[in-house]
C-alpha cells in the first residue's frame, strides 16, 4: 500500500508527455482541450504529431527543414487557438511541441514515441483528420505500439468557415 | 519643375563644380609649378654659360664645362645668346629684333640683372653678367617639352575624367532620384484611382517605419475616417428619413385621430401614451446616431482605462437579463487563461460595454432568445471573444453591407430594429484597435468574432 502511494506521488511530480494526432485544423485540437480538461497530473508535456511521408523526390529531402514544414502547415488561426488553450493552462504545460512522424509503420512509430519519451498517447475516436496528398492518419498504426492509449471523442462539426473555426475549441 | 529633376540638377551640378574644382586646381598648380621650375633651369644654365664663357680663370672654365656636358641634358630647342652691354643703343633695338623679343625684355635684364619672358611657347631668361669693366647679357631660351606635352596629356585626362565621371554620376543621381520619389509616385497613382465609389481602397502598407510608411499610415487612417463618413453620409438620407419618419407618421396620425372630436380623457391619455412611445423612439434613434457620429470621428479623444475582458462580459451578460429576462446567453469560460493579465485591455469601458451589450441584444433578439453563447480565451496578444447565436442568420450577399448605418437584411422584417448597433460596435472596436468579424449562415447562425489587443504591461 505504501509502495502504491509512492508510485502515484512520483508520477504525479514527473512530467507526462502526451502524444496527440493533429491534421493542422482547428478542431483537432480539441483532443488536446478535452484531456486538460480532465487531467490529474501536475505537469504535461504534448507532443503534436502531424504524420506525413516524406517525399521522394532527392531536392525534397536534401532541403527538407520538419521546423520550416511546421510552419508551413500552420495557418494563423491553429497559431491563435493553440495559443489559446496554452494560456489556458499555462501552469500545466510544461512543453508543447508539433512534429512531424514521417515514417510509415509501426517500428518507426515505437522509435517515434521512445524519442519523445511518450507516456501516453491520446486518439481522437470519431474525428475525422483531414489529411491530404502525402498526409495519413497515424491512428491506425496505434494498436501496435504498448504505450497506453486514452480515445476521446465529442460532438464533430461540420463544415465551419475560416473564423468560426475556433467556435469547434468551445462547447 | 519636379522636385525630382530639382534634386538630380542640384547634385550634379554640385558634383560638377567639385569635380571642376579639383581638376582645375590640379592642373593649375602643376602648371605653374612646372613653368616655375623651367625658368629656374633655364636661369642655372645662364649662369653656368655665363662663367663658362667669360671666366678669366681657366680651371673654372673647365669645371664649368665638365658640369655642363656631364649634368645638363640638352633642352628641346635650347639656344644660347651672349653679348656684350652696348651703350650706343640705348633701346637695344637691333639686339631685341635678332633675338625676336621685346625691348622691353633686354632693358629688364639691364635693369634688374635678370628677366623671365615667355613667348609662343618658347622660353626666354637673361642675365646681366659683370667681369670687371664689362658688362654681358646672356640670355637662354628652350622650349618647355614637359608643359607642352605632359601638360597637355595631364589635361586631356582630367577633361576626359570629368565628362565621364559625370555622366556616370549623373546617371547614378537620375536612378536614386527615381528609387527616392518611386514610392511617392506610387502613392500618388493609388491616391488617384481612390474615389467615392472605391473609397475601402487602401495604400499598401510598409513594414519598416520610414517616412514613406509614416505617410501611407496617415493616408490610410484619412481614409478610413473618410470612409465612415461617407457610408454614413450615403445612407443616411433615406434611411434616416424612413426611420424618423415611421414614429412621426403614427404621431401625426394619432393626433389627427384624437384632435378630430372631443374626446374622453381616459382616451387623451391612451392616445398621448402612444405618441410618447413613439417620440421615445426617435430620441432612442438620435441618441444612437449621436453615438455614431462620436465614435466615427472623435478616436482620439476618448479616455482609456484597464479593462479586464471577463468582467466586461459579465456585466455585458447582467445587463442583458435586466433588460430582457427571457434571454438564454451562456458564458464560456472554458478557455479562460489563467494569467489574468492575458485579460487586460486598454480601452473605453462605456464605448466597449455599448458595443458588446449590442452585439448580444442582436443575438438575443435575431434568435428569438434561443441559447447564445459567449466565449472568451486569449491568444499571446489579443483576447478574442466569440458571440454565437443559433438565430435567423444573415444571407451570404448581405455580408458586405452589414456595417452600414441603417442597412438591414432582407430576413428581419418580422424584427423590430434599425440597424445602428453593429456599425456602432464596430467602430468602437475599431478605435481599439481591434476587429469585429461575422460571420453567418441563414437559419443556421451568427458568429461575431471580436479580437481585442492585449495591454502592454510591464
Amino acid at each position: 500500500m505504501c509502495s502504491g502511494l509512492i508510485r502515484i506521488s512520483m508520477l504525479n511530480n514527473m512530467a507526462h508527455t502526451l502524444l496527440i494526432p493533429i491534421d493542422f485544423k482547428v478542431e483537432s485540437l480539441k483532443s488536446l482541450k478535452l484531456v486538460l480538461n480532465d487531467n490529474t497530473h501536475q505537469k504535461l508535456n504534448v507532443v503534436l504529431v502531424y504524420a506525413e511521408k516524406s517525399s521522394g523526390s532527392i531536392t525534397d529531402m536534401l532541403f527538407y527543414s520538419p521546423s520550416k514544414r511546421v510552419s508551413e502547415l500552420c495557418s494563423d488561426i491553429f497559431i491563435e487557438a493553440l495559443s489559446m488553450i496554452k494560456n489556458r493552462y499555462d501552469s500545466v504545460i510544461g512543453e508543447l511541441r508539433i512534429e512531424i512522424f514521417s515514417g510509415t509503420t509501426v517500428g518507426a512509430l515505437k522509435n517515434f514515441i521512445d524519442a519523445h519519451r511518450v507516456d501516453e498517447i491520446v486518439s481522437p475516436s470519431n474525428y475525422e483528420l483531414e489529411m491530404p496528398s502525402r498526409a495519413f492518419d497515424v491512428r491506425p498504426l496505434f494498436k501496435g505500439v504498448s504505450t497506453p492509449i486514452k480515445n476521446v471523442s465529442w460532438q464533430n462539426q461540420k463544415s465551419l468557415s475560416v473564423h468560426e473555426q475556433l467556435i469547434a475549441l468551445f462547447n | 519643375m519636379k522636385i525630382q529633376l530639382k534634386i538630380t540638377l542640384f547634385l550634379v551640378a554640385t558634383n560638377s563644380l567639385i569635380l571642376l574644382l579639383f581638376g582645375g586646381s590640379v592642373y593649375y598648380f602643376l602648371y605653374n609649378y612646372s613653368y616655375s621650375d623651367f625658368f629656374k633651369r633655364l636661369e642655372t644654365r645662364a649662369t653656368i654659360s655665363a662663367k663658362y664663357n667669360f671666366e678669366k680663370d681657366r680651371i673654372n672654365t673647365e669645371s664649368y664645362k665638365a658640369i655642363r656636358t656631364e649634368h645638363l641634358e640638352r633642352l628641346t630647342n635650347e639656344k644660347e645668346y651672349l653679348f656684350p652691354v652696348n651703350q650706343t643703343d640705348p633701346n637695344y633695338a637691333g639686339l631685341s629684333n635678332s633675338l625676336n623679343v621685346s625691348g622691353g625684355f633686354i632693358k629688364e635684364i639691364v635693369k634688374n640683372k635678370k628677366a623671365k619672358l615667355q613667348k609662343d611657347g618658347t622660353f626666354y631668361v637673361g642675365i646681366l653678367y659683370t667681369q670687371k669693366e664689362n658688362a654681358y647679357i646672356v640670355v637662354v631660351s628652350a622650349e618647355n617639352y614637359y608643359a607642352t606635352h605632359h601638360l597637355r596629356f595631364l589635361r586631356n585626362i582630367l577633361i576626359i575624367g570629368f565628362f565621364l565621371i559625370g555622366f556616370i554620376t549623373t546617371y547614378i543621381f537620375i536612378y536614386f532620384s527615381k528609387k527616392i520619389f518611386n514610392p511617392i509616385k506610387k502613392i500618388t497613382d493609388r491616391v488617384k484611382e481612390i474615389s467615392t465609389e472605391n473609397i475601402h481602397l487602401r495604400l499598401e502598407e510598409g513594414t519598416n517605419d520610414s517616412e514613406i510608411s509614416l505617410l501611407i499610415t496617415t493616408f490610410n487612417d484619412l481614409l478610413n475616417r473618410l470612409e465612415t463618413a461617407f457610408e454614413v453620409q450615403k445612407n443616411f438620407i433615406s434611411n434616416a428619413s424612413h426611420e424618423f419618419g415611421t414614429p412621426l407618421t403614427s404621431i401625426i396620425g394619432e393626433a389627427e385621430v384624437v384632435l378630430r372630436k372631443p374626446r374622453s380623457a381616459d382616451e387623451y391619455q391612451q392616445s398621448l401614451q402612444s405618441i410618447l412611445t413613439q417620440a421615445e423612439r426617435i430620441n432612442q434613434i438620435t441618441q444612437s446616431l449621436l453615438y455614431l457620429a462620436q465614435t466615427g470621428y472623435n478616436k482620439k479623444n476618448i479616455p482609456l482605462e484597464i479593462i479586464r475582458a471577463d468582467e466586461l462580459i459579465v456585466q455585458v451578460k447582467a445587463l442583458t437579463d435586466n433588460l430582457n429576462p427571457k434571454n438564454n446567453v451562456q458564458l464560456d469560460f472554458s478557455l479562460l487563461p489563467e494569467n489574468h493579465e492575458k485579460l487586460k485591455v486598454w480601452g473605453n469601458k462605456q464605448l466597449l460595454y455599448l458595443a458588446l451589450s449590442n452585439i448580444v441584444s442582436n443575438a438575443c433578439k435575431y434568435s428569438n432568445n434561443q441559447l447564445v453563447n459567449i466565449s472568451i480565451a486569449s491568444s499571446n496578444n489579443e483576447v478574442i471573444l466569440l458571440f454565437t447565436d443559433s438565430g435567423i442568420g444573415i444571407p451570404e450577399t448581405e455580408l458586405q453591407f452589414i456595417y452600414d448605418p441603417f442597412f438591414r437584411a432582407s430576413n428581419t422584417h418580422q424584427f423590430e430594429g434599425y440597424g445602428i448597433g453593429l456599425p456602432l460596435a464596430r467602430n468602437i472596436v475599431r478605435m481599439h484597435n481591434g476587429e469585429l468579424v461575422v460571420s453567418s449562415e441563414v437559419n443556421k447562425g451568427t458568429t461575431v468574432k471580436i479580437k481585442l489587443p492585449l495591454a502592454k504591461l510591464n
